[in-house]
Protein backbone atom coordinates (compact mmCIF):
# COMPACT_ATOMS: atom_id res chain seq x y z
CA UNK A 1 0.00 0.00 0.00
CA UNK A 2 2.60 2.45 0.99
CA UNK A 3 6.32 2.09 0.32
CA UNK A 4 8.61 4.21 1.11
CA UNK A 5 12.70 3.99 0.24
CA UNK A 6 15.81 5.20 1.12
CA UNK A 7 14.00 8.43 2.17
CA UNK A 8 15.88 11.45 2.95
CA UNK A 9 14.55 15.27 3.99
CA UNK A 10 17.59 17.59 4.36
CA UNK A 11 17.00 21.51 5.45
CA UNK A 12 20.21 23.15 4.57
CA UNK A 13 23.04 21.50 6.55
CA UNK A 14 20.08 19.64 9.04
CA UNK A 15 18.84 16.31 8.26
CA UNK A 16 15.35 16.11 9.70
CA UNK A 17 14.77 12.29 7.96
CA UNK A 18 17.65 9.85 7.35
CA UNK A 19 17.78 7.19 4.70
CA UNK A 20 14.07 5.79 6.16
CA UNK A 21 12.94 2.53 4.77
CA UNK A 22 9.37 0.91 5.12
CA UNK A 23 6.43 -0.79 3.69
CA UNK A 24 2.92 -0.49 4.68
CA UNK A 25 0.24 -3.03 4.34
CA UNK A 26 -3.34 -2.60 3.11
CA UNK A 27 -5.47 -2.62 6.56
CA UNK A 28 -2.55 -2.02 9.02
CA UNK A 29 -2.79 0.90 11.59
CA UNK A 30 0.67 1.81 11.82
CA UNK A 31 1.95 4.35 14.77
CA UNK A 32 5.39 6.66 13.82
CA UNK A 33 6.61 6.90 17.21
CA UNK A 34 9.28 9.30 18.31
CA UNK A 35 10.17 12.54 20.51
CA UNK A 36 9.42 16.40 19.29
CA UNK A 37 11.58 17.27 16.45
CA UNK A 38 12.12 13.12 15.76
CA UNK A 39 11.40 13.89 11.96
CA UNK A 40 7.35 12.35 11.77
CA UNK A 41 5.65 15.45 11.00
CA UNK A 42 8.14 15.92 7.76
CA UNK A 43 8.03 12.13 7.12
CA UNK A 44 4.28 12.47 7.21
CA UNK A 45 4.53 15.62 4.83
CA UNK A 46 6.48 14.05 2.39
CA UNK A 47 4.38 11.27 1.87
CA UNK A 48 1.13 13.69 1.44
CA UNK A 49 3.57 15.45 -0.95
CA UNK A 50 3.54 19.14 1.15
CA UNK A 51 7.00 18.44 0.99
CA UNK A 52 9.52 17.07 -1.56
CA UNK A 53 11.85 15.05 -0.01
CA UNK A 54 15.77 15.03 -0.62
CA UNK A 55 16.23 11.82 -2.14
CA UNK A 56 14.39 8.52 -1.39
CA UNK A 57 11.28 7.57 -3.24
CA UNK A 58 7.40 7.56 -2.02
CA UNK A 59 4.60 4.86 -3.46
CA UNK A 60 0.76 4.94 -2.34
CA UNK A 61 -1.40 2.59 -3.99
CA UNK A 62 1.65 1.90 -6.94
CA UNK A 63 1.62 5.75 -7.66
CA UNK A 64 4.96 7.39 -7.14
CA UNK A 65 4.56 10.88 -4.89
CA UNK A 66 6.83 12.94 -7.08
CA UNK A 67 5.57 11.59 -10.51
CA UNK A 68 1.62 11.41 -9.92
CA UNK A 69 0.89 13.48 -7.18
CA UNK A 70 -2.92 13.66 -8.14
CA UNK A 71 -3.10 10.08 -7.90
CA UNK A 72 -1.73 10.06 -4.63
CA UNK A 73 -3.76 12.70 -2.97
CA UNK A 74 -7.13 11.68 -4.15
CA UNK A 75 -6.32 8.28 -1.97
CA UNK A 76 -5.03 10.18 1.03
CA UNK A 77 -6.89 11.94 3.99
CA UNK A 78 -4.34 14.04 6.31
CA UNK A 79 -4.78 15.37 9.61
CA UNK A 80 -1.54 17.98 10.23
CA UNK A 81 -0.96 18.14 13.35
CA UNK A 82 -3.21 21.50 13.26
CA UNK A 83 -5.99 20.58 11.80
CA UNK A 84 -6.44 22.92 8.94
CA UNK A 85 -9.92 24.59 9.71
CA UNK A 86 -11.13 27.68 8.01
CA UNK A 87 -12.69 29.67 11.19
CA UNK A 88 -14.79 31.78 9.48
CA UNK A 89 -16.58 29.22 7.84
CA UNK A 90 -19.51 26.94 9.72
CA UNK A 91 -18.54 22.93 9.76
CA UNK A 92 -21.05 21.97 7.31
CA UNK A 93 -19.60 24.27 4.60
CA UNK A 94 -16.43 23.81 5.65
CA UNK A 95 -16.80 20.05 4.94
CA UNK A 96 -18.83 20.81 1.44
CA UNK A 97 -15.75 22.93 0.94
CA UNK A 98 -13.38 19.42 0.88
CA UNK A 99 -15.73 17.52 -0.66
CA UNK A 100 -15.15 20.05 -3.86
CA UNK A 101 -11.57 20.35 -3.27
CA UNK A 102 -11.44 16.81 -3.04
CA UNK A 103 -13.43 16.23 -6.03
CA UNK A 104 -15.39 13.42 -4.38
CA UNK A 105 -17.89 11.49 -7.02
CA UNK A 106 -20.18 10.44 -4.24
CA UNK A 107 -23.19 12.48 -3.02
CA UNK A 108 -22.27 15.15 -0.91
CA UNK A 109 -25.51 15.58 0.81
CA UNK A 110 -25.40 11.92 2.10
CA UNK A 111 -21.98 11.82 2.52
CA UNK A 112 -21.58 14.72 4.52
CA UNK A 113 -24.28 13.62 7.19
CA UNK A 114 -22.65 9.97 7.06
CA UNK A 115 -19.22 11.78 8.35
CA UNK A 116 -21.16 13.73 10.58
CA UNK A 117 -22.27 10.71 12.12
CA UNK A 118 -19.32 8.70 12.33
CA UNK A 119 -16.79 11.96 14.46
CA UNK A 120 -20.47 13.13 16.26
CA UNK A 121 -20.22 16.60 14.82
CA UNK A 122 -24.62 16.47 14.55
CA UNK A 123 -24.51 19.20 17.37
CA UNK A 124 -22.29 21.85 15.67
CA UNK A 125 -22.92 21.22 12.37
CA UNK A 126 -24.29 24.71 11.88
CA UNK A 127 -21.70 26.24 13.86
CA UNK A 128 -18.63 28.64 12.97
CA UNK A 129 -15.88 26.49 13.45
CA UNK A 130 -13.95 29.62 15.35
CA UNK A 131 -16.35 29.01 18.23
CA UNK A 132 -16.06 25.37 18.53
CA UNK A 133 -13.77 23.56 21.30
CA UNK A 134 -10.28 21.96 20.66
CA UNK A 135 -11.86 18.81 20.58
CA UNK A 136 -14.81 19.46 18.02
CA UNK A 137 -11.68 20.94 16.19
CA UNK A 138 -10.07 18.26 16.08
CA UNK A 139 -13.06 15.84 14.73
CA UNK A 140 -13.79 18.42 12.28
CA UNK A 141 -10.32 17.86 11.11
CA UNK A 142 -10.56 14.02 11.16
CA UNK A 143 -13.80 14.37 9.20
CA UNK A 144 -11.93 16.62 6.73
CA UNK A 145 -8.96 13.43 6.29
CA UNK A 146 -12.13 11.10 5.67
CA UNK A 147 -13.80 13.02 3.19
CA UNK A 148 -13.99 10.86 -0.16
CA UNK A 149 -13.52 7.24 2.07
CA UNK A 150 -9.33 7.89 1.23
CA UNK A 151 -7.90 4.18 1.71
CA UNK A 152 -5.00 5.42 3.58
CA UNK A 153 -5.16 8.23 6.32
CA UNK A 154 -2.40 10.19 7.74
CA UNK A 155 -3.16 11.43 11.12
CA UNK A 156 -0.06 13.66 12.53
CA UNK A 157 -0.91 13.41 16.35
CA UNK A 158 -4.66 13.08 16.53
CA UNK A 159 -5.00 13.21 20.17
CA UNK A 160 -2.92 16.01 21.29
CA UNK A 161 -4.84 18.67 23.37
CA UNK A 162 -7.58 16.80 24.07
CA UNK A 163 -9.10 15.99 27.43
CA UNK A 164 -8.73 12.30 28.68
CA UNK A 165 -12.43 11.23 27.76
CA UNK A 166 -11.92 12.72 23.98
CA UNK A 167 -8.44 11.06 23.66
CA UNK A 168 -10.58 7.61 24.43
CA UNK A 169 -13.21 8.77 22.24
CA UNK A 170 -11.05 9.26 19.07
CA UNK A 171 -8.65 6.36 20.00
CA UNK A 172 -11.56 3.76 19.68
CA UNK A 173 -12.91 5.93 16.19
CA UNK A 174 -9.23 5.37 14.73
CA UNK A 175 -9.55 1.63 15.49
CA UNK A 176 -12.65 1.19 14.13
CA UNK A 177 -11.07 3.41 10.75
CA UNK A 178 -8.15 0.68 10.86
CA UNK A 179 -10.82 -1.54 9.59
CA UNK A 180 -11.67 0.23 6.05
CA UNK A 181 -8.48 2.08 5.77
CA UNK A 182 -5.14 1.81 6.08
CA UNK A 183 -3.74 3.95 8.78
CA UNK A 184 -0.63 6.00 9.69
CA UNK A 185 -0.71 7.90 13.19
CA UNK A 186 2.17 10.17 14.76
CA UNK A 187 2.38 10.10 18.42
CA UNK A 188 4.93 11.14 21.42
CA UNK A 189 2.93 8.61 24.10
CA UNK A 190 4.10 5.13 24.19
CA UNK A 191 0.80 3.72 25.84
CA UNK A 192 -1.30 5.31 22.43
CA UNK A 193 0.89 3.14 19.83
CA UNK A 194 -0.18 0.11 22.27
CA UNK A 195 -3.34 0.81 22.55
CA UNK A 196 -4.41 1.73 18.72
CA UNK A 197 -1.31 0.90 16.47
CA UNK A 198 -0.88 -2.97 15.18
CA UNK A 199 2.87 -2.01 14.46
CA UNK A 200 5.23 0.60 15.31
CA UNK A 201 7.50 2.32 13.55
CA UNK A 202 9.99 4.07 15.76
CA UNK A 203 11.88 7.52 14.67
CA UNK A 204 14.67 9.21 16.35
CA UNK A 205 16.48 11.73 15.15
CA UNK A 206 15.32 11.34 11.95
CA UNK A 207 16.62 7.61 11.99
CA UNK A 208 14.60 5.09 11.94
CA UNK A 209 15.37 2.66 15.25
CA UNK A 210 12.51 0.23 15.51
CA UNK A 211 10.02 -1.65 13.46
CA UNK A 212 7.74 -4.10 15.03
CA UNK A 213 4.12 -5.00 16.51
CA UNK A 214 3.09 -2.94 19.67
CA UNK A 215 3.92 -6.00 21.62
CA UNK A 216 6.77 -7.17 20.54
CA UNK A 217 8.48 -3.30 21.21
CA UNK A 218 7.05 -3.63 24.75
CA UNK A 219 8.84 -6.71 25.14
CA UNK A 220 12.21 -5.82 23.66
CA UNK A 221 12.16 -2.76 25.92
CA UNK A 222 11.10 -4.01 28.95
CA UNK A 223 14.16 -6.05 29.22
CA UNK A 224 14.13 -5.59 32.37
CA UNK A 225 12.12 -3.25 34.74
CA UNK A 226 12.96 0.05 37.33
CA UNK A 227 12.61 0.50 41.25
CA UNK A 228 12.97 3.46 42.46
CA UNK A 229 14.11 3.18 46.40
CA UNK A 230 14.89 5.57 49.19
CA UNK A 231 17.55 4.36 51.60
CA UNK A 232 18.61 6.29 54.60
CA UNK A 233 21.58 5.82 56.86
CA UNK A 234 25.33 5.58 55.98
CA UNK A 235 24.81 5.13 51.98
CA UNK A 236 28.42 6.52 51.37
CA UNK A 237 28.79 3.22 49.19
CA UNK A 238 25.01 2.31 48.66
CA UNK A 239 25.55 2.20 45.00
CA UNK A 240 28.28 0.16 44.94
CA UNK A 241 26.75 -2.23 47.19
CA UNK A 242 23.44 -2.31 45.21
CA UNK A 243 25.32 -2.88 42.03
CA UNK A 244 26.75 -5.94 43.47
CA UNK A 245 23.57 -7.68 43.86
CA UNK A 246 23.35 -9.93 41.20
CA UNK A 247 20.49 -9.19 38.38
CA UNK A 248 21.09 -5.63 39.07
CA UNK A 249 22.12 -3.79 35.63
CA UNK A 250 22.53 -0.49 36.78
CA UNK A 251 21.94 1.58 39.45
CA UNK A 252 21.71 5.65 39.93
CA UNK A 253 21.52 7.39 42.30
CA UNK A 254 18.59 10.92 41.98
CA UNK A 255 19.20 12.94 45.01
CA UNK A 256 20.91 12.33 48.60
CA UNK A 257 20.07 15.02 51.29
CA UNK A 258 21.88 14.75 54.03
CA UNK A 259 22.05 10.63 54.69
CA UNK A 260 19.51 10.13 52.84
CA UNK A 261 18.75 9.09 48.91
CA UNK A 262 17.02 8.11 46.02
CA UNK A 263 18.22 5.96 43.48
CA UNK A 264 16.52 4.10 40.48
CA UNK A 265 17.50 0.28 39.91
CA UNK A 266 17.52 -0.99 36.87
CA UNK A 267 17.05 -4.87 36.50
CA UNK A 268 17.35 -7.70 34.37
CA UNK A 269 14.17 -9.31 33.18
CA UNK A 270 12.97 -12.12 35.11
CA UNK A 271 14.58 -11.24 37.97
CA UNK A 272 13.12 -10.33 41.08
CA UNK A 273 15.57 -8.21 42.99
CA UNK A 274 13.69 -6.74 45.79
CA UNK A 275 14.49 -9.13 48.04
CA UNK A 276 18.07 -8.83 47.60
CA UNK A 277 17.59 -4.96 48.18
CA UNK A 278 15.72 -5.35 51.34
CA UNK A 279 19.11 -7.91 52.46
CA UNK A 280 21.78 -5.77 51.53
CA UNK A 281 20.04 -2.88 53.19
CA UNK A 282 19.75 -4.56 56.74
CA UNK A 283 23.28 -6.12 56.19
CA UNK A 284 24.70 -2.57 55.67
CA UNK A 285 22.93 -1.27 58.28
CA UNK A 286 20.27 1.19 55.93
CA UNK A 287 16.67 1.87 56.58
CA UNK A 288 14.58 0.83 53.54
CA UNK A 289 12.25 3.76 53.57
CA UNK A 290 10.11 3.83 50.22
CA UNK A 291 10.60 1.20 46.94
CA UNK A 292 8.43 1.38 44.27
CA UNK A 293 8.02 0.42 40.59
CA UNK A 294 8.87 3.03 37.62
CA UNK A 295 7.63 2.77 34.30
CA UNK A 296 10.91 4.04 31.70
CA UNK A 297 10.24 7.42 30.27
CA UNK A 298 10.02 7.74 26.41
CA UNK A 299 13.55 9.00 26.68
CA UNK A 300 14.99 6.49 27.69
CA UNK A 301 12.91 4.15 25.62
CA UNK A 302 14.71 6.00 22.78
CA UNK A 303 18.33 5.81 24.98
CA UNK A 304 17.98 2.02 24.98
CA UNK A 305 16.69 1.23 21.53
CA UNK A 306 19.21 3.66 19.82
CA UNK A 307 22.02 2.01 21.57
CA UNK A 308 23.26 5.28 23.24
CA UNK A 309 23.06 3.82 26.43
CA UNK A 310 25.39 1.20 27.15
CA UNK A 311 27.29 -0.17 30.11
CA UNK A 312 29.80 1.85 30.10
CA UNK A 313 27.55 5.24 30.38
CA UNK A 314 26.09 3.05 33.22
CA UNK A 315 29.02 2.61 35.19
CA UNK A 316 29.64 6.13 35.41
CA UNK A 317 26.36 7.30 36.59
CA UNK A 318 26.46 5.44 39.67
CA UNK A 319 28.10 8.50 41.05
CA UNK A 320 31.16 7.01 42.69
CA UNK B 1 -10.96 26.42 -8.93
CA UNK B 2 -14.17 26.93 -8.59
CA UNK B 3 -14.31 25.62 -5.54
CA UNK B 4 -11.25 27.46 -4.13
CA UNK B 5 -12.85 30.98 -6.15
CA UNK B 6 -16.33 30.68 -3.92
CA UNK B 7 -14.54 29.99 -0.89
CA UNK B 8 -12.07 33.20 -1.35
CA UNK B 9 -15.53 35.44 -2.06
CA UNK B 10 -17.31 34.30 0.82
CA UNK B 11 -13.86 34.60 3.28
CA UNK B 12 -13.86 38.54 1.72
CA UNK B 13 -17.44 39.26 2.68
CA UNK B 14 -17.81 36.94 5.96
CA UNK B 15 -14.65 39.25 7.29
CA UNK B 16 -14.79 42.85 7.55
CA UNK B 17 -11.89 42.74 4.74
CA UNK B 18 -14.44 42.78 1.40
CA UNK B 19 -16.68 45.69 3.15
CA UNK B 20 -14.10 47.49 4.16
CA UNK B 21 -12.47 47.60 0.67
CA UNK B 22 -15.35 48.40 -0.87
CA UNK B 23 -16.38 51.33 1.68
CA UNK B 24 -13.40 52.41 1.11
CA UNK B 25 -13.42 52.40 -2.44
CA UNK B 26 -16.90 53.89 -2.83
CA UNK B 27 -16.54 57.00 -0.56
CA UNK B 28 -13.53 58.04 -2.20
CA UNK B 29 -14.94 57.40 -5.77
CA UNK B 30 -18.16 59.44 -4.28
CA UNK B 31 -15.83 62.57 -3.06
CA UNK B 32 -14.23 62.86 -6.74
CA UNK B 33 -17.28 62.43 -8.66
CA UNK B 34 -18.72 64.88 -6.25
CA UNK B 35 -15.66 67.44 -6.75
CA UNK B 36 -14.98 66.74 -10.21
CA UNK B 37 -18.40 66.57 -11.45
CA UNK B 38 -20.65 68.53 -9.69
CA UNK B 39 -18.32 71.11 -7.91
CA UNK B 40 -15.99 71.04 -11.13
CA UNK B 41 -18.84 71.71 -13.39
CA UNK B 42 -16.79 69.18 -15.40
CA UNK B 43 -17.82 66.03 -17.85
CA UNK B 44 -14.00 64.80 -17.03
CA UNK B 45 -14.98 61.40 -16.17
CA UNK B 46 -11.26 60.10 -17.26
CA UNK B 47 -10.46 62.72 -14.08
CA UNK B 48 -12.61 60.46 -11.94
CA UNK B 49 -10.83 57.43 -12.30
CA UNK B 50 -6.92 58.77 -13.04
CA UNK B 51 -7.47 60.29 -9.43
CA UNK B 52 -8.75 57.18 -7.97
CA UNK B 53 -5.91 55.07 -9.08
CA UNK B 54 -4.14 56.06 -5.91
CA UNK B 55 -6.64 55.49 -3.71
CA UNK B 56 -6.40 51.70 -5.71
CA UNK B 57 -2.66 51.37 -5.21
CA UNK B 58 -3.89 52.62 -1.43
CA UNK B 59 -6.47 49.94 -0.66
CA UNK B 60 -5.71 47.08 -3.03
CA UNK B 61 -2.91 45.85 -0.92
CA UNK B 62 -6.15 45.13 1.89
CA UNK B 63 -7.41 42.92 -0.60
CA UNK B 64 -4.61 40.75 -1.42
CA UNK B 65 -2.27 40.93 1.92
CA UNK B 66 -4.42 37.84 3.29
CA UNK B 67 -4.30 35.62 0.35
CA UNK B 68 -1.50 33.31 1.02
CA UNK B 69 -0.15 34.79 3.79
CA UNK B 70 -3.32 33.89 6.09
CA UNK B 71 -3.08 29.95 4.76
CA UNK B 72 0.52 29.59 6.34
CA UNK B 73 -0.55 31.29 9.15
CA UNK B 74 -3.48 29.13 9.79
CA UNK B 75 -1.80 26.14 8.02
CA UNK B 76 -5.26 25.56 6.04
CA UNK B 77 -2.26 25.64 3.05
CA UNK B 78 -1.51 21.81 4.15
CA UNK B 79 -5.28 21.00 3.06
CA UNK B 80 -4.98 22.91 -0.42
CA UNK B 81 -1.65 21.42 -1.00
CA UNK B 82 -2.51 17.87 -0.28
CA UNK B 83 -5.49 18.08 -1.96
CA UNK B 84 -6.14 16.77 -5.59
CA UNK B 85 -5.84 20.31 -7.21
CA UNK B 86 -3.39 21.84 -9.13
CA UNK B 87 -1.34 24.79 -8.35
CA UNK B 88 -2.42 27.03 -11.22
CA UNK B 89 -6.17 26.46 -10.39
CA UNK B 90 -5.30 27.13 -6.41
CA UNK B 91 -3.50 30.40 -7.43
CA UNK B 92 -5.92 31.28 -10.41
CA UNK B 93 -9.26 30.41 -8.13
CA UNK B 94 -7.78 32.96 -5.84
CA UNK B 95 -6.34 35.67 -7.94
CA UNK B 96 -10.13 36.19 -9.93
CA UNK B 97 -11.81 36.17 -6.33
CA UNK B 98 -9.94 39.14 -5.43
CA UNK B 99 -10.32 40.28 -8.83
CA UNK B 100 -14.25 39.97 -8.47
CA UNK B 101 -14.26 41.96 -5.62
CA UNK B 102 -12.46 44.62 -7.26
CA UNK B 103 -14.26 44.69 -10.13
CA UNK B 104 -17.24 45.07 -8.21
CA UNK B 105 -16.06 47.99 -6.79
CA UNK B 106 -15.23 49.33 -10.02
CA UNK B 107 -18.47 48.33 -11.63
CA UNK B 108 -20.21 49.97 -8.77
CA UNK B 109 -18.74 53.89 -10.46
CA UNK B 110 -21.55 53.16 -13.28
CA UNK B 111 -23.73 54.53 -11.06
CA UNK B 112 -22.77 57.63 -11.56
CA UNK B 113 -22.61 57.62 -15.19
CA UNK B 114 -25.84 56.52 -14.99
CA UNK B 115 -27.00 59.50 -12.81
CA UNK B 116 -25.07 61.64 -15.21
CA UNK B 117 -26.91 61.05 -18.32
CA UNK B 118 -29.80 63.00 -16.02
CA UNK B 119 -28.34 66.11 -16.71
CA UNK B 120 -25.63 65.50 -19.48
CA UNK B 121 -24.96 63.24 -22.46
CA UNK B 122 -21.97 61.28 -20.78
CA UNK B 123 -19.25 59.64 -23.29
CA UNK B 124 -19.75 56.26 -23.28
CA UNK B 125 -16.82 55.02 -24.92
CA UNK B 126 -14.75 56.70 -22.52
CA UNK B 127 -16.49 55.56 -19.78
CA UNK B 128 -15.88 51.88 -20.64
CA UNK B 129 -12.66 52.88 -21.62
CA UNK B 130 -11.70 53.50 -18.27
CA UNK B 131 -13.56 51.30 -16.56
CA UNK B 132 -12.03 48.23 -18.75
CA UNK B 133 -8.59 50.35 -17.76
CA UNK B 134 -9.14 50.54 -14.10
CA UNK B 135 -9.72 46.89 -13.87
CA UNK B 136 -6.42 45.86 -16.18
CA UNK B 137 -4.70 48.18 -13.89
CA UNK B 138 -5.97 46.54 -11.16
CA UNK B 139 -5.77 43.08 -11.91
CA UNK B 140 -2.17 43.82 -12.77
CA UNK B 141 -1.73 44.99 -9.09
CA UNK B 142 -3.21 42.60 -7.27
CA UNK B 143 -0.93 39.70 -9.07
CA UNK B 144 1.65 41.66 -7.67
CA UNK B 145 0.07 41.41 -4.21
CA UNK B 146 -0.75 38.25 -4.07
CA UNK B 147 3.07 37.53 -5.11
CA UNK B 148 4.28 39.19 -2.11
CA UNK B 149 1.70 37.42 -0.45
CA UNK B 150 2.79 34.28 -1.30
CA UNK B 151 6.28 34.99 0.25
CA UNK B 152 5.42 35.81 3.69
CA UNK B 153 3.28 34.30 6.99
CA UNK B 154 2.81 37.94 7.82
CA UNK B 155 -0.16 40.00 6.70
CA UNK B 156 0.97 43.34 7.96
CA UNK B 157 4.60 42.75 5.52
CA UNK B 158 2.65 41.78 2.65
CA UNK B 159 0.30 44.96 3.33
CA UNK B 160 2.91 47.13 3.62
CA UNK B 161 5.25 45.05 0.78
CA UNK B 162 2.31 45.60 -1.79
CA UNK B 163 2.03 49.32 -0.68
CA UNK B 164 5.74 49.71 -0.95
CA UNK B 165 5.85 48.73 -4.87
CA UNK B 166 2.52 50.49 -5.23
CA UNK B 167 4.11 53.80 -4.57
CA UNK B 168 6.94 53.08 -5.85
CA UNK B 169 4.87 52.44 -9.29
CA UNK B 170 3.47 56.01 -8.31
CA UNK B 171 6.98 57.71 -7.73
CA UNK B 172 8.15 56.07 -11.23
CA UNK B 173 6.55 58.48 -12.96
CA UNK B 174 8.31 61.60 -11.34
CA UNK B 175 11.53 60.36 -12.50
CA UNK B 176 11.39 61.45 -15.78
CA UNK B 177 11.14 65.41 -14.82
CA UNK B 178 14.65 64.87 -13.17
CA UNK B 179 16.51 63.15 -15.77
CA UNK B 180 17.38 63.44 -19.60
CA UNK B 181 18.97 60.76 -20.42
CA UNK B 182 17.13 58.56 -22.68
CA UNK B 183 17.34 55.26 -21.92
CA UNK B 184 15.93 55.77 -18.66
CA UNK B 185 12.82 57.71 -19.99
CA UNK B 186 12.01 54.49 -22.50
CA UNK B 187 12.15 52.56 -19.73
CA UNK B 188 10.06 54.34 -17.31
CA UNK B 189 7.93 54.96 -20.06
CA UNK B 190 7.84 51.43 -21.24
CA UNK B 191 7.21 50.11 -17.23
CA UNK B 192 4.86 52.70 -15.61
CA UNK B 193 1.54 51.78 -14.93
CA UNK B 194 0.21 55.04 -14.78
CA UNK B 195 1.44 56.06 -18.48
CA UNK B 196 0.47 52.63 -19.41
CA UNK B 197 -3.20 53.19 -18.58
CA UNK B 198 -3.33 56.94 -19.99
CA UNK B 199 -4.87 55.44 -23.55
CA UNK B 200 -7.50 53.88 -21.71
CA UNK B 201 -8.36 57.45 -20.02
CA UNK B 202 -8.88 59.31 -23.43
CA UNK B 203 -11.38 56.00 -24.11
CA UNK B 204 -8.61 54.39 -26.34
CA UNK B 205 -8.46 51.01 -26.24
CA UNK B 206 -4.47 50.68 -26.61
CA UNK B 207 -4.00 47.18 -27.75
CA UNK B 208 0.09 46.94 -26.75
CA UNK B 209 -1.25 48.45 -23.02
CA UNK B 210 -3.96 45.75 -22.63
CA UNK B 211 -1.10 43.34 -23.34
CA UNK B 212 1.36 44.43 -21.18
CA UNK B 213 -1.31 44.51 -17.94
CA UNK B 214 -1.89 40.84 -18.76
CA UNK B 215 1.49 39.73 -19.60
CA UNK B 216 2.36 41.35 -16.17
CA UNK B 217 -0.45 39.71 -14.19
CA UNK B 218 0.21 36.84 -15.89
CA UNK B 219 4.24 36.35 -15.34
CA UNK B 220 3.37 37.55 -11.47
CA UNK B 221 0.73 34.81 -11.29
CA UNK B 222 3.40 32.00 -12.45
CA UNK B 223 5.71 33.71 -10.14
CA UNK B 224 3.06 33.19 -7.05
CA UNK B 225 2.97 29.63 -7.88
CA UNK B 226 6.98 29.42 -8.33
CA UNK B 227 6.87 30.49 -4.82
CA UNK B 228 4.64 28.10 -3.67
CA UNK B 229 6.66 25.45 -5.10
CA UNK B 230 9.54 26.59 -4.04
CA UNK B 231 8.39 26.07 -0.34
CA UNK B 232 8.40 22.27 -0.76
CA UNK B 233 11.73 22.08 -1.96
CA UNK B 234 13.19 24.06 0.94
Amino acid sequence: MINVKHLTKKYGRITAVDNISFKIKKGEIVGFLGPNGAGKTTTMNMITGYLSSTSGSIKVCGHDVLDEPMEVKTRIGYLPEQPPLYLDMTVEEYLRFVCKLKKITLDEDEHIDELCDMVKLEDVRDRLIKNLSKGYRQRVGIAQALVGNPPVLILDEPTVGLDPSQIVEIRSLIRKLGKRHTVILSTHILSEVQIVCDRVIVIHEGKLVADSTASRLSESLAGGGRLQITLSGDISHASRELGSISGVRRVSEISRQNNRADFYIDYAQGRDVRKDIFNAAVKNGWALIGMKDCDLSLEEIFLRLTGELTDDDANDDTGE
Amino acid sequence: MLAVFNRELHAYFRSPTGYVFCAVYLVFSGIYFNSVLMSGQSSQFPQIYYGLLNVILLILPVLTMRMFSEERRHKTDQLLLTSPISLTSLVMGKYLAALAVYSCCILFTLIYAVVFTFFAQPSWPLIIGNIIGAILFGGAFISVGMFISSLTESQVVAAIGAFFIGTMFTLLDVIPMLTTNTFILKLIDWISFVGRYTPFTMGLLDFSSLIFFASISAVFIFLTIMAIEKRRWI
